[in-house]
């Protein structure tokens, strides 16, 4: 079965884009795929490259959320990526939140992130 | 039924209850048909309940104080004045219409003091009141005038001051500074959340230091407003270091009981700053 949307391994983690809306079901099965994957590569860094997103709704975020601490409990950190400006002001205004994520402003960042070099060292800790 | 007087008479300055609802009447029909006067918003009965009110306190003032307006016998009917022109304001009334209150009551007084005056003729009343209504008609111009240029004065002030308190600065690389300066309302915090994270993706900032010296009020909704632009920054990526806080407002701040562990705060700019650069390993 083709997957939802592709990974790619990169040093030990796992970088996806989800770069469309995705319905309800798609996100389910989309966070099998990413479990599935983090088991059978011992993934230590999940990456979600959001930056391909106008918005995130309640939904979303609730399910991005349940995907981080899925992820967590097998042993996976979640970086989320790029989200855009216009994105982030509607999710403050909204109060939507994905907790247990740390975020970076891109790829670049992100990886950084994961790999701990110097600029923003330690992660600005999970939002709230 | 009116005694002739003669003008240093001081019984001319008091009028009987039948003359004062005269001058009423006269007023209130004037002042209901001028087109300035917006009887439709404001209600036909209050504005002749304002008129009886306002008749009785300036007749009973005009008959006990000899003295100018600007005398203490004359405090309540400036207190009313005031009132009443404050509620005009409100209303969105302009200048002259709030004005003319006060200007549609001379004729009618005229009226009343010349049907009692002897000797003074038809003409003089008639040229007085000409002249009369001349310098009203102008005093009320001036007053528009002057009132629009302030208007548009202020206007355009609070566009510069708006302009100049919402810079977001690139400070130093991946270090953005915005500095915020005066109320946070809801527009302006809006602004100011947008401009921040825009900031925050051109300039590619990791940190971005909040200064808030300048801000005038810190209660809970300003600092809501600060928590979001926190909230908003974090979820691209960058921290947020809130500089600036004095200690009116920390003590202030610490009564509202609120989590601030995402503040992160530093008393001065310098102090930021140099935590932006140890936490990013700027090596200077």
């Amino acid at each position: 079965m083709p997957s939802i949307l592709p990974s790619l391994r990169l040093r030990g983690s796992l970088l996806s884009s989800i770069h469309r809306h995705l319905e309800d079901e798609e996100l389910l099965r989309f966070q099998e795929e990413l479990l599935e994957m983090v088991r059978q590569f011992e993934i230590a860094h999940v990456i979600l490259d959001l930056s391909g997103l106008e918005i995130v709704d309640t939904f979303m975020s609730r399910q991005l959320a349940l995907i981080a601490t899925s992820c967590r409990l097998m042993g996976a950190r979640v970086v989320v990526a790029g989200l855009q400006p216009e994105v982030a002001v509607t999710m403050v205004e909204m109060r939507h939140s994905i907790p247990g994520v740390d975020c970076a402003l891109d790829l670049d960042h992100a990886l950084s992130l994961v790999e701990g070099g110097p600029p923003g060292t330690q992660p600005p800790g999970t939002t709230s | 039924m009116n005694t002739a007087l003669t003008q240093n008479d001081p019984a001319l300055r008091s009028f009987t209850a039948q003359e004062a609802r005269q001058i009423l009447q006269t007023w209130t029909d004037e002042m209901l048909r001028h087109p300035l006067v917006r009887a439709d918003i404001y209600g036909r009965e209050r504005i002749t309940g304002q008129c009886s009110e306002f008749l009785e306190q300036f007749l009973a003032a005009y008959r006990d104080h000899a003295d100018a307006a600007e005398g203490p016998g004359w405090e309540p009917v400036r207190s009313l004045v005031v009132e009443l022109s404050r509620s005009r304001v409100k209303m969105g009334f302009s200048p002259a219409e709030t004005a003319l209150f006060l200007f549609s009551l001379r004729r009618p007084m005229f009226e009343a003091f010349r049907s009692r005056l002897e000797g003074v003729g038809t003409g003089t009343f008639t040229e007085i009141s000409r002249f009369n209504e001349i310098i009203e008609h102008l005093a009320l111009l001036t007053l528009e005038s002057y009132s629009r240029t302030r208007e548009e004065l202020i206007k355009s002030q609070a566009e510069s001051i708006l302009e100049l308190s919402n810079p977001v600065i690139k400070i130093w690389d991946r270090i953005l500074l915005c500095v915020v300066i005066g109320t946070v309302d809801t527009v302006r915090s809006q602004q100011l959340l947008e401009a921040v994270l825009n900031g925050v993706k051109e300039l590619e900032a990791r940190i971005a230091i909040l200064d808030i010296t300048g801000v005038t009020v810190l209660d809970t909704q300003v600092l809501q407003h600060l928590f979001n632009i926190i909230r908003g920054v974090r979820l691209m990526g960058a921290e947020v270091v809130v500089t600036g806080v004095n200690p009116a407002v920390a003590a202030s701040v610490a009564k509202l009981e609120m989590d601030l562990s995402t503040f992160n705060p530093r008393s001065t700019l310098r102090l930021g700053l140099q935590y932006a650069f140890e936490r990013l390993a700027v090596r200077l």
